[in-house]
Parts: structure tokens; sequence; C-alpha cells
């Protein structure tokens, strides 16, 4: 017996030998350790719900750290025939996602050749318990993922995130986007009752909008760019029209107003 | 460097709850946080278990084992309908399962507050409150706060439900004013009272309050009332 009482009712090295950590197989260092750290991140994306639908966009850029390592990049992926999905943060789980789990989710349920598809709120509810139950294992999936899309003859439009951390707003954005989109984006849709007054237009120019801002403040992100809008028709769950634009260049935007900006470095007046 | 994952996070808010004689309300605003950025300003807390349950669950804490534990209560009141020759499952069940549950996960806790409340057999008003680990008081209880401004609602509660620290006014201070049950328009009020002070004074409360009331008389009745967005 010594005074550490977390040696307390051990069994004494001294007696039995210290303890035989081989019995963790074949990593004799320690137990299994999962938790990882995000390598190749993509960063915001950003979507709002608009009258008839939802618009949502992520930039192609793929980075290493602060390498831009891949410039081409799709972090939106159509599931199913009502659903957008949207992936910021690790881009090995974020394929793991679309391309093993969600590919074979949707292939199971065409499979059923029953009529009936998985809408967004199905993706949703997948994803979320997908999220939750990795990181209850301590094995987390490193994303943030928006899921827009149309449900119940209305706009769908939720997140998911690595903690399995779950809600929904009319406007929404991961990353550096909930800093500097989402207060953008809030001026038009402030609740969901003023989702009904924006238009499929105004939705558009303000995602737009919300991208150049990113691109001009947020320095692991590109001026090109995926969006998707999903259109449905009110109060039915007919399958919406999905319009994805791909390598979408911002507009008007230029870094001419850098050369007026005084006050920082050494300049001389 | 090692770098320690979490696997919790707190995403603020609050809920009450208050028994009346033959009524419980619940409440909890509809703010969701992560640190200072608002993820959403109508995610609500308060969930009714089972379509025509009188059994009522509000969680607090990390909204992902929340929603979580809501979700299990759920389903177990419900399946326990199917088991049982659509009996429903009493309120005093459903507060020793909540118990069970939330204790089963003892090594690794549901890092979420959670506030049950309904009607008893005979019609009066049931209430139960939780720690992560399922710690509870079978004789249930005449109030309850729990989440980021219980500090600041707890007394106003003992004050106001359980009348402390108030005496008669002729006894010169000598006698306690007697504890009586409230009228539901008062505890209303005295809901809506304690969100909006917590709303002055606690970040990451706001937004919106939602109400649920359960009462013999009217059943299951939902409101949800503004707060402060700021």
């Amino acid at each position: 017996m010594n005074h550490f009482p977390e040696a307390w009712g051990r069994p004494r090295d001294d007696v039995y030998g210290s303890y035989d950590r081989s019995v963790f197989g074949h990593d004799a260092a320690g137990p299994t350790q999962h938790t990882q750290q995000p390598i190749v991140t993509g960063t915001s994306v950003v979507a709002l719900k608009f009258k008839d639908g939802v618009v949502i966009a992520a930039d192609n850029l793929a980075s290493y750290g602060s390498l831009a390592r891949f410039n081409d990049v799709e972090r939106l992926r159509q599931v199913g025939t009502h659903t957008i999905v949207g992936a910021s943060g690790d881009v090995s789980d974020m394929q793991f996602l679309y391309e093993k789990q969600l590919e074979n989710l949707i292939i199971a349920e065409d499979y059923q050749e029953d009529g009936h598809g998985l809408r967004a709120k199905h993706i949703y509810s997948y994803l979320s318990r997908v999220m939750y139950h990795r990181r209850s294992k301590m094995d987390p999936l490193w994303n943030v993922l928006l899921v827009a899309g149309w449900d119940d003859g209305k706009p769908f439009l939720a997140s998911a995130d690595l903690l399995g951390t779950t809600f929904s707003s009319p406007a929404l954005a991961s990353g550096f986007g909930a800093h500097l989109a989402v207060p953008l984006l809030r001026r038009i849709a402030p609740d969901e009752a003023s989702v009904a007054n924006i238009t499929r237009e105004q939705a558009i120019k303000t995602i737009e909008e919300c991208m150049k801002v990113l691109f001009y403040r947020d320095a692991r992100s590109m001026n090109k760019y995926t969006m998707a809008i999903v259109t449905g028709k009110e109060g039915t769950n007919d399958e919406p029209d999905i319009e994805i634009q791909k390598d979408v260049s911002l507009k008007q935007q230029s870094w001419k107003f850098a050369e007026k900006i005084r006050g920082y470095g050494a300049q001389t007046v | 460097m090692r770098h320690g994952w979490n696997p919790y996070t707190d995403n603020g808010g609050s809920i009450i709850g208050i028994a009346g004689d033959d009524f419980v309300i619940l409440a909890g605003d509809t703010r969701h946080t992560s640190g200072y950025n608002i993820n959403s300003r109508d995610e609500r807390k308060v969930y009714r278990l089972g379509e025509n349950s009188s059994l009522v669950l509000a969680t607090v804490g990390f909204g992902a084992d929340a929603k979580d534990l809501a979700q299990t209560m759920r389903r177990a009141v419900e399946d326990f309908k199917f088991q049982h020759n659509l009996k429903d499952m009493t309120v005093s069940a459903a507060a020793q399962f909540l118990c069970t549950v939330l204790y089963g996960n003892r090594f690794f806790p549901k890092y979420a507050y959670c506030i049950l409340g309904g009607l008893d057999k005979n019609g009066k008003a049931r209430l139960y409150s939780y720690d992560p680990v399922g710690s509870y008081s079978k004789e249930g209880e005449s109030r309850a706060a729990a989440g980021a401004a219980s500090s600041l609602i707890v007394p106003f509660l003992d004050n106001q439900v359980e009348f402390k620290n108030q005496y008669i006014p002729s006894s010169k201070g000598t006698q306690e004013r007697p504890v009586e049950h409230l009228d539901r328009d008062t505890v209303v009020r005295l809901v809506k009272d304690a969100f909006t002070g917590a709303t002055e004074r606690h970040i990451e409360v706001g937004d919106g309050l939602q109400i649920v009331t359960v009462s013999a008389q009217d059943g299951y009745q939902e409101e949800i009332m503004p707060l402060k967005r700021d």
C-alpha cells in the first residue's frame, strides 16, 4: 500500500510484475485509438431556404493545412431525388459518406422497387445517426454536413456535425460561413415566416454574395464553387427540380479595393 | 502534441418545469448555440412522449445527447403501449425508466439534464428532474429548472413557487407563508417572467419560449412566445 489512491486495489508491480500491455493485441503501446484530426479539408458550405426551395453552395477547394491542395473537389452531392448534401471538414470522411454510405443507402432503397424513395428528411435522419454513432464510438467523421432539399411539401434545410449535434434554420452555414455568411443570410431570412417572401432569384443572389464575402476573408477558400438549387412544388412531395451549377466563378470579384487600404504593412503614407 | 478530441459540447438554453395540482407546465427557450454562435433560433427542447400521451420531457445540455434521450424515451413509451395491450405507461414508470436509461450510460454519460412531467392515474400532476447520470427523487417535485440559466432561475422559483423567504406580514417575520398549489395562469406568468429575466442576463438564452401545458381538463397545449433575439 502506498499513498497514491489510483494504485490502491491494483495488483502490486513488485509481486505480479508490471501490467501486461499485450492484452491490447497487436498494438502493445496501448488501447486502440481512433480519434484523428482532419487532414485534407473543405471550408464553408452555405445554404438558404426560399419560397419554393433551397439554394446551397460550396467552393471546390480541398486544403492540406494552409496548402491549396486540390481545386476541383465537388463538395455537394445529390442523394436520391429530393436532396442535396454539402460537406465541410475532412474530405476523405466526406468521400466515405458519399461514395460508400449514401451510395449504398440509395442502392438498397432502389432495389425495393416499391415506388418509394428517400426524401430530404430521411437522408438527414440517416446522416445524423451515423454522425452521432461515430462520435459515440470516439471515432468521429470530421465533417459538418448541411442537408438541403424538399420534404413535406416545403423546403428542408438542416445541419449535422461531427458530434452528432443537429439543428435546423432557414439560413445555415458551416465553418467560417457561420461567422461571415449567416449574418448576411439572416438579413433576408430572420425567421421561418420570412422564407415565404424570398424569391428564387433573391436567394441565389444572396448566396452568391456570401460566396464572394467568404472568398475575400476566408484564406482557405477559392473563387470557383458549385451551387445547387432545389425547387419543389408547394404542398406536394413530387420530385423537385434540382439544378446543379458547376464551376461557377464569383461575379464582379476584384481585389482593386486592396490597394487603397492603408494602415497595415510597410507603406510610407 | 496530443490534441484531445472532446465528444461533448454545450448547446446552451434553459428549461423549467412547474407542477400545479392537476396540471404540469414544462418550458424551454428555443435558442441553440455553439460558443458565441447562434445555430438556430427555433430548436425546441420540450418533447411530447407519444401522440396522445400526457408525458412530456424537456432536455438541455449537449444537444445531441439530449435529442437522443428524447427519442429513446419516445420509443420506449410507444413500445410499452404495444407491449401492454394499449395501456399507457404511467408517469412514475416513465420516471424510473428514464433513471435506468441515464444510469445505464453511467460510464459514458449522456450529458443532458432532464425534466419529466405528466399526470398520474388520478389526474394529479407529477414532475421529476434528473442529473446526467439519472439521480432523481421518486416523490417528484413542485418545480425544477436546468440548463445554462438554471442558477438564475432556481432562486426565483424557490421564492415564487415554494414561497421561500416569504413571511406573513402581520407576523413580523416569524410565520412562514404556507405553500399552496398555484393556478395555471400564475404558473404561466412565472415561467414567462423567469425566461424574460434569464434572457436579459444570459447570452445563451433567448429567441423564443416554448411552453407546454398538460392538464387533466384541457389535455396537451403548446404555446410559443417570442423572447429577445439579441
